[in-house]
């Protein structure tokens, strides 16, 4: 039953993302496409990010965090 | 001779004659300290993703510069004495752009304009 309901589910859109070019914490624009609404970084089976650009975007956006242009969690919606 | 660059967050309540001469002092400090400034960079008041210290808008500036290691704790202390040095963070860099961009001042995002 279990395994019918997992092929129930349609497929999400294929990995697009792969390299990021230019990752970088002083640019909060482009970080934002990956961290959620609610401001948690967005896994890379989910994004598409390669491993290598996942952890180059991780440490980015905890930069980016640090310096207030990233919330750590965003809690109400404007 | 190394590569570094610095994000400084200061609060957004400091007038602006005060706050250019808050920014000449770091500019100085650097200089006066075996540094040299390549570059300051200023974003203007951003509005903070979280409150800090009481602060919800901040001015940002990036500065370039190079120096030895000794120097980056020199400003790293300077900078958290400062009360009015909401934030900063130091970090080297290879190297520094050749063309210093100016992508801050095109791209606005989250309400640049205070």
């Amino acid at each position: 039953m279990n395994e019918s309901k997992m092929a129930a589910r349609p497929r999400k859109q294929k990995r697009i993302a792969g390299r990021i070019k230019n990752i970088d914490y002083k640019d909060p624009k482009q970080l934002r496409r990956f961290v959620t609404e609610r401001g948690k970084i967005v896994p890379s089976r989910i994004s598409g990010a390669s491993a290598r650009c996942q952890r180059r975007l991780a440490k980015a956006i905890k930069r980016a965090r640090h310096i207030g242009l990233l919330p750590f969690i965003e809690e109400t919606y404007k | 001779m190394r590569f570094y660059e610095t994000v400084v967050v200061i609060d957004s309540k400091l007038e602006e004659p005060s706050l250019d001469e808050e920014i000449k002092s770091m500019e100085g400090l650097i200089a006066s300290n075996q540094g040299k400034v390549i570059d300051t960079e200023r974003w203007g008041s951003r509005k903070l993703s979280y409150e800090i210290n009481e602060a919800h808008q901040g001015v940002f500036t990036l500065i370039r510069f190079n120096g030895e290691p000794s120097l980056v704790d020199i400003i790293d202390r300077s900078f958290k004495l400062n009360d009015r040095v909401l934030r900063h963070m130091i970090k080297r860099v290879k190297k520094h752009p050749e063309n210093i961009s100016e992508k801050f001042e095109q791209s606005g995002d989250i309400g640049a304009q205070a």
